[in-house]
């Protein structure tokens, strides 16, 4: 039972991250129909950026601030130099873009940082655990979780509260109609993928400093597939619950069944329950089913 | 169709065939001549090796243009089925000492049916979903089974290496390059011809049918829950097939050569040949190989200069591999094909071009 | 050609709703063997719907479709085209991408045997069925519609009247002995609607084909011209029933499509 909750608690945290970054995936695939499956590379560039300044010396805040406007920076010239000629592309053809830039960025990342793992030096959070009885604690976990629940929030506030959130889902609902109410389309497109570099920076840089940073946390950046696949694509809330489950459901796989297998199920188990949840729910848990016409 | 003009049909059989003028047939000849007889003569070492990769990766594109260029069903795990097919070869050959060709042909019936399995969910999802399960079966098969189980059989570590000798056909060692070659040519060319005959008769219609318009096709009697197996079956045996090759070529085989990384560069070389055509696969392989012994050589001078960017290769070649089908899918967004009928027509029209 | 008094198709207290729509409302219907049926109602009175659901694409949440005397209800769509219907849709649903010879061959598809391994030698037997077909396809169906100069076209370069007619073709390909026309004149100029016309009676009465037609048509000309029987729905539910010029009077029908309009003058005085 110790054990049940403790993973629990380690999914939920994890999962947070993972919300994190699939929030901003969803907020490009709603705003522009875009499915990216270079999520895992943003994430990499967002903890490499972050860790290169918190290396030079800058404090952790002022660096986590730098990669936020590096990764805006970013989201916006990817999304001018390549995606915006795609609109109205066949879907094979979008994915294959976004196939492409991950490709790019992946490489450009281990050309200029290595494929060494890396770690955040000092480190940010302290390595004492928190114990609540007998559950313990990463202090890392806790305020990543923190970090990512505050953004989070942030994010939902900025999508429901501000005009320019209320352009993005006028866009994701109706392209057409909100061109011609006068919404500009284009930094409606630009903002999304500002966004999504900045959420999966900040992811990024979190999952980096729970176990160090190499190549493989693009991979992680890769979870967030299932999350949102999980959650149906198209739903905020969605991302969010999807996010947090494929958290669980990792650490509860990890926790449970590797003693039955050589290894490897922490990293296939997100995917594995991915399929398995599409075998009975073709459309996600929260997504729309959509009615064939002719 | 565009025939030169004095060519009449009399019967349906010769508007079916297809070379249907003296010369697209000569030319023909000429190519399995030069592919056969001059090329093994007159080419290096060197050259018969990236012959060699070329078609392998025809090979493994082959099936990656079936599922998204014919039948419409985008995967992103092809190498799961690359990698079924070059351990089902190993293993036979490895533990039971089994002739290459009948390895070849389990490999191919096995991987099949492993892509079958992964297809079942085509059934019922499309679209994104569809693409996501792909993924999955590219991490449940390379990352989990193979690395996990089926690495282990016979206790031989992490690769499973072929000692010289084992790879026979009858008599025949398989173990230089220009013996590879052969094999990798025979079977490049009943490949292409197998999909192709089956493209222009009724399994292949019913794909294309289903990748244009799913609802029609059902409407118009085709099953499309089965057809979509089957495309997902003949992908997985051409998989398989290039698997079983490739291992003749390495001698060995481990799980890195069948990344999700590969898989996706499979994908990123049928857009670059052009979707939905054959010789888009071979042009597209082709180009993606020789760019990369291309980049090679204006590499290795430097490397005299500034000795780390050798071993920053490979970081190079991703990143300019990214950069080619990117660039390629947004200036070039039919591909190679498409130019090649372009300039083919060109010189069909040539010199009066209206 | 007089249609013989035995029903082919019957549809049976059809009930289908989306969401919270009700697109059909017990729509009970019998279409003669070797007649002209039409369906006439306004926009959205659920003449596609009824279409998608004895072709199968949509299922009945209630209700009966039964073709030659046998209970279809539970067949997938392709298992009720081997029985021999076969419909055209409202927007051209072709394969864009294949030509129009290839259109129509997948249209014989389930007369067809070929099959993987075949296929893929194809020298022997897939050729002989290849060229089989070809000779069926040339002979009844290009020569039929008139579409001898295109066959070599890519279909999704064509222009809308032709789309229409290989859409024809296509199901014709099939050998049907029903065959479901959703709006095959809409988008049409006069003269292509006038061929139109001129192929669904000779398909209807050629001695060849012999094909029963059910028809979804907002050309009143046409269908009044046409049909032997005509039906109106309107908002899912059937509003009359009877020869062309029967519901043609029918108040009801003259109600659905024009209003109320008598009534509101009385409560003007």
């Amino acid at each position: 039972m110790e054990l049940f909750v403790q993973l629990l608690i380690t999914g939920v945290m994890v999962g947070s991250i993972y919300a994190l970054v699939a929030l901003g995936w969803t907020l490009i695939y709603k705003c522009s129909g875009v499915l990216n499956l270079a999520m895992g590379e943003l994430t990499l560039i967002g903890a490499y950026v972050c860790l290169s300044l918190y290396t030079w010396g800058i404090p952790f805040p002022l660096a986590l601030l730098g990669t936020l406007i590096v990764g805006f920076v970013l989201g916006l010239l990817t999304e001018r130099l390549f995606l915006r000629r795609l609109i109205g592309e066949s879907i094979l053809t979008v994915i294959m873009v976004t196939v492409g830039l991950s490709f790019f960025f992946r490489g450009v990342v281990e050309f200029i940082w290595g494929t060494d793992t890396r770690v955040f030096f000092p480190p940010v959070f302290p390595i004492e655990p928190i114990k609540f009885g007998n559950i313990v604690i990463g202090q890392v976990y806790l305020w990543s979780f923190l970090a990512a629940i505050v953004l989070l929030l942030v994010f939902v506030a900025l999508f429901k509260y501000t005009r320019w959130g209320l352009s993005m889902q006028a866009t994701a609902d109706d392209e057409m109609a909100s061109l011609s109410l006068g919404v500009s389309v284009k930094v409606v497109y630009a903002l999304a993928w500002a966004i999504a570099f900045m959420a999966a920076g900040v992811g990024g840089t979190l999952l980096g400093n729970i176990n160090g940073l190499n190549i493989s946390v693009g991979y992680l950046g890769l979870l967030v597939l299932p999350a949102v696949v999980l959650g149906g694509l198209n739903s905020v809330p969605g991302a969010i619950v999807g996010g947090i489950t494929i958290g669980i459901l990792q650490n509860l796989a990890d926790g449970y069944l590797s003693r039955f297998t050589p290894g490897g199920v922490k990293e296939i188990a997100p995917f594995a329950f991915m399929v398995i949840i599409l075998l009975f729910k073709p459309y996600g848990l929260w997504g729309w089913v959509r009615i064939e016409r002719v | 169709m565009y025939l030169p003009c004095g060519v009449y049909h009399e019967k349906y059989r010769q508007d079916h065939a297809w070379w249907q003028t003296t010369f697209v047939r000569a030319k023909m000849i000429f190519l399995f001549l030069l592919l056969l007889v001059i090329i093994p003569q007159f080419a290096n070492l060197y050259l018969i090796s990236v012959a060699n990769i070329v078609g392998y990766t025809i090979l493994a594109a082959m099936g990656v243009q079936l599922l998204i260029g014919y039948c419409g069903q985008i995967t992103l795990g092809h190498a799961a089925f690359i990698a079924v097919g070059a351990y089902t070869s190993a293993i036979l050959m490895l533990q039971y000492g089994l002739p290459y060709p009948v390895s070849i042909a389990a490999a191919a019936i096995v991987a099949g049916l492993w892509s079958v399995l992964f297809g079942l969910p085509s059934a019922r999802v499309k679209g994104f979903y569809l693409i996501m399960t792909t993924m999955a079966a590219q991490f449940i098969t390379v990352d989990f089974v193979i690395t996990q189980y089926v690495s282990k059989i016979g206790g031989r570590g992490h690769y499973f290496s072929l000692p010289p000798g084992t790879i026979t056909v009858g008599p025949w060692v398989i173990d230089s390059e220009m013996k590879v070659y052969y094999v990798m040519i025979i079977l490049v060319i009943l490949c292409t011809f197998g999909m192709a005959n089956l493209l222009r008769t009724r399994v292949g219609r019913a794909w294309i049918a289903i990748r244009d318009n799913d609802i029609a096709a059902e409407a118009m009697g085709v099953n499309v829950v089965k057809y979509k197996l089957l495309a997902f079956f003949v992908a997985g045996v051409l998989g398989g097939i290039a698997g079983a090759f490739w291992i003749s070529s390495l001698f060995f085989v481990s799980p890195e050569h069948f990344t999700w990384s590969w898989s996706l560069w499979l994908v990123g070389v049928i857009l670059i040949g052009g979707v939905g055509t054959l010789h888009g696969t071979i042009f597209g392989s082709m180009f993606m190989t020789l760019v990369l012994e291309g980049l090679k050589f204006a590499f290795m001078p430097l490397s005299g200069v500034y000795p780390q960017l050798l071993e920053k290769f490979l970081y190079v070649k991703e990143a300019a591999f990214g950069l080619a089908i990117v660039l390629f899918l947004l200036f070039e967004p039919k591909g190679l094909a498409y130019r090649w009928w372009q300039i083919k027509n060109y010189f069909n029209l040539w010199p009066f071009s209206y | 050609m007089t249609p013989v008094d035995e029903v082919q198709l019957k549809v049976e207290d059809i009930h289908i709703s989306f969401g919270g729509v009700q697109a059909l409302m017990g729509v009970t219907l019998e279409v003669k063997k070797g007649e002209i049926f039409s369906l006439i109602g306004p926009n959205g009175a659920g003449k596609t719907v009824l279409l998608n659901c004895i072709n199968g694409i949509y299922r009945p949440q209630k209700g009966r479709v039964c073709f030659e005397g046998k209970d279809i209800g539970y067949l997938r769509p392709y298992e009720r085209a081997s029985l021999g219907i076969a419909r055209t849709f409202q927007k051209i649903e072709l394969f864009s991408g294949m030509t129009v010879l290839d259109n129509i061959r997948l249209g014989r598809h389930i007369h067809m045997k070929t099959g993987l391994l075949d296929g893929a030698i194809y020298a022997v037997r897939a050729a002989r069925e290849e060229i089989e077909h070809r000779e069926f396809i040339e002979r009844e169906i290009i020569d039929l519609l008139e579409i001898e100069h295109i066959r070599d076209k890519v279909v999704g370069m064509l222009p809308y009247g032709l789309q229409k007619r290989v859409e024809l073709a296509r199901a014709l390909a099939l050998n049907p002995k029903i065959l479901l026309l959703d709006e095959p004149m809409a988008g049409l100029n006069l003269e292509e609607v006038e061929d139109m016309a001129r192929f669904i009676l000779d398909i209807n009465e050629e001695q060849r084909w012999r094909v029963t037609c059910v028809l979804v048509e907002h050309d009143m000309g046409v269908v009044m011209d046409i049909s032997h029987r005509v039906a109106a729905l309107n908002f899912g539910e059937k509003i009359s029933e009877g020869p062309p010029e029967e519901v043609q009077n029918d108040p009801q029908v003259i109600k659905a499509y024009l209003g109320e309009v008598e009534e509101i003058y009385v409560t003007r005085r």
